[in-house]
């Protein structure tokens, strides 16, 4: 007998249908039912109506334990009162101006100061303009045409970011986009003699926490032979920390593993919500990134620096990367207690900051995603396909009741899937 | 852009391929091969392209990789060649056995590809006819899956696809209507008319009526997608690979 009792979605499920007749998709990209694997459809929330610390709630009135965090952006808990307050003070004295306010110098001054091998700071407002920006400005300086990735990556949106059989991607688009295994240092200078060495940049998250498979971490060694290889080349190194900024270190991904990247990109973490992104660079590049024409209409308003300012500070105080790697280690080896319990082999990989599961009894991530499906349902919002986010209004208690959702979800699984269990 | 290579592949495997299908559950198709004197094993073999032998005899159609075992051969000198034959339905001359299967592409097999186009591309008044349009839709099921391996295989973008696609079986179907297979081994896709028991992942469409709207192009897959339509499962990285390719099928065989 299940514990909690399922959710119903009658009135999300409304605005769902209307949204479908005037957004295409309903909510199309990643807080979609397609891209978010809402799997199936009718346990899932959909629209909600509110949020406040670690808890959104439905159209329907249903509350849910986020384990998403918007993706990311729910750093420190939604309407965290501090962000908030410095958001509302300076929304009175002006946001979007002519001249754009003290607050973006007291912000680029913080970022200067916080993230190691920032001497500059540029904004905008997405992850995606951020990289964009960021391959620009190496091209810029370098007069190079080619950039290296890693496999599996995904550095935003933009057409030079994709890949050429996404839909509306032009093979031209991504001609000069080399990509290579992970840290194959082999592979790379093979790559980079064969691109007679016409390389601008290597565009890298901090480490694989690709979907659908098991994250793999990264560790200094690796870093430093990478930084090694493009200080010898005269190659841009860009960390991509939109995903994992200020969540492994405050100072940068890339200090986190002992480097210092040529740009940094972040995005998520940097106002809790509030919406800007950022590219922080190295002094040699600050003529090349001055020489970009690069800007959009919103990205010098205030707010979000006001709520930049205040988020980055209290990260600080919380010193938040010590925070989340204690309690993803809390919750996921509650997680995986409770998966042996009902009889299933909980995976978990990545930094325990952004943990990814998969029930390894079957190949197929069938079992995973009737387990995740059932999560959800009882109000522990889970993604069956993709890292998880911790954000630091999540407590002790918060993990024991995540803890008891997921055993009360694994028990419903386990009775439908008798012969799929592990029996000790 | 249409690579005239990969359009024979998707050819050879989504429309010829799909003849095998047409054999086994069109009843017209079945009284033709029925009344087969003797079987006949017909190669077609195109230069830079693929090369395959279809045997009919009474028992329907069977395909295999290659020239063994052909009684008949037609060689093609370049996709371009065989891409045309496909377009104007025109069975051309064998140049192996010419003498003793000409009657039978002339005849028997022009019959059976009449058949076929008349299920591919059916006219809107044969489809009020709803067993016309399930055999239809059915029938097109059967040649974008092959068509899906073809291009996987051939195009330079759908290769693009095949490449990110995790290696298992993916369950292609109509709920409780059909199913197919698409088996992926180190990117190389291939077909097979039959449902899996292991799938690493599926997608299924709720009813005809949907699949035939998304074959045409009528409905929207992401929209069916979101309103539930479409069953979704597994490693979905697979089935969004096979959607990309899916959207180059429509491009080579509209």
């Amino acid at each position: 007998m299940s514990q909690f009792p399922t959710y119903t979605h009658t009135e999300s499920r409304k605005w769902f249908d209307r949204a479908l007749q005037v957004i295409p998709s309903g909510i199309y990209g990643h807080l979609g039912p397609s891209e978010g694997l809402f799997l199936p459809l009718d346990k899932w929330p959909l629209i909600s109506r509110k949020a406040e610390g670690t808890y959104f709630w439905d159209m329907d009135g249903n509350r849910y334990l986020d384990m998403m965090c918007a993706y990311g952006p729910n750093v420190l808990g939604y309407n965290d009162p501090e962000v908030d307050a410095a958001a509302l003070a300076q929304m009175k004295d002006g946001n979007c101006t002519t001249a754009p306010s003290y607050k973006m110098v007291e912000c680029a001054e913080l970022l200067v100061d916080t993230v190691a091998t920032a001497d500059w700071a540029y904004f905008m407002k997405n992850g995606t303009d951020a990289t964009t920006f960021a391959v620009m400005c190496a091209r810029a300086h370098t007069r190079k045409k080619k950039i290296f990735f890693f496999k599996g990556y995904y550095h935003g949106n933009d057409p030079w970011a994709m890949k050429a059989d996404y839909p509306g991607i032009l093979p031209e688009d991504v001609a000069n986009n080399i990509i290579v295994p992970w840290f194959d240092m082999e592979a790379l200078e093979t790559a980079y003699e064969q691109a007679g060495g016409d390389v601008a940049a290597l565009i890298a998250q901090p480490y694989d926490h690709g979907n659908f498979y098991d994250n793999v971490c990264a560790d200094r060694e690796k870093w430093q032979a990478v930084r090694r290889f493009c200080d010898e080349r005269g190659i841009v190194l860009i960390f991509d920390d939109v995903r994992t900024g200020f969540r492994l270190d405050l100072a940068g991904s890339d200090h986190y593993y002992g480097i210092k990247a040529d740009l940094i990109c972040f995005c998520k973490a940097l106002a809790n919500g509030y919406n800007m992104s950022a590219t922080c660079g190295r002094e040699f590049l600050k003529a090349a990134a001055s020489s970009l024409s690069f800007t959009g209409s919103y990205w010098m308003s205030a707010v979000p620096f006001a709520a930049a300012i205040a988020c980055i500070n209290k990260m600080k105080r919380l010193n938040t990367p010590a925070l989340f790697r204690e309690k993803g280690e809390k919750l996921t080896a509650k997680f995986k207690e409770v998966a042996a319990q009902n009889g299933f082999d909980l995976v978990v990989s990545g930094e325990p900051a952004l943990f990814y599961l998969r029930i390894a009894n079957d190949d197929s991530l069938m079992l995973h995603q009737e387990w995740v499906a059932e999560c959800v349902s009882r109000g522990l919002f889970l993604a069956s396909h993709h890292n998880h986010f911790l954000n630091a209004a999540l407590t002790d208690e918060d993990i024991n009741y995540a803890a008891e959702i997921a055993f009360d979800a694994f028990s419903v699984v386990a009775k439908r899937h008798p012969d799929q269990l592990i029996t000790r | 852009m249409i690579e005239q290579k990969a359009l024979a592949y998707a050819n050879m495997y989504g429309v010829l391929g799909s003849l095998q299908m047409l054999c086994e559950i069109d009843p017209q198709a079945k009284q033709i091969v029925r009344e087969l004197r003797k079987p006949v094993a017909l190669c077609f073999d195109v230069k830079g392209g693929p090369c395959r032998t279809f045997r009919f005899d009474r028992n329907g159609c069977t395909v295999t990789e290659g020239s063994a075992g052909a009684n008949a051969k037609m060689n093609f000198s370049s996709p371009e060649k065989f891409n045309l034959l496909i377009a104007e339905s025109k069975p051309g001359l064998p140049v192996k056995g010419a003498i003793r299967l000409i009657r039978f592409l002339t005849g028997d097999f022009t019959k059976l590809t009449d058949r076929l186009e008349a299920l591919l591309r059916p006219s809107p008044e044969a489809l009020r006819d709803r067993a016309f349009f399930e055999q239809s839709t059915l029938m097109t099921l059967y040649t974008v899956a092959g068509a899906i391996s073809g291009l996987a295989n051939s195009d330079s973008i759908a290769m693009i696809s095949a490449s990110n696609t995790p290696d298992g079986e993916v369950l292609l179907g109509i709920k409780d209507t059909a199913a197919v297979t698409i088996r992926v081994e180190n990117g190389r896709f291939t077909t097979l008319y039959a449902p899996t028991e292991h799938p690493r992942a599926l997608m299924e469409f709720s009813d005809l009526d949907l699949a035939h709207g998304l074959f045409g192009g009528e409905v929207s897959t992401i929209n069916e997608m979101c309103k539930g339509n479409i069953r979704l499962a597994g490693v979905l990285s697979m089935v969004d690979n096979i959607n990309r390719i899916l959207d180059r099928v429509s491009l080579y065989l509209a």
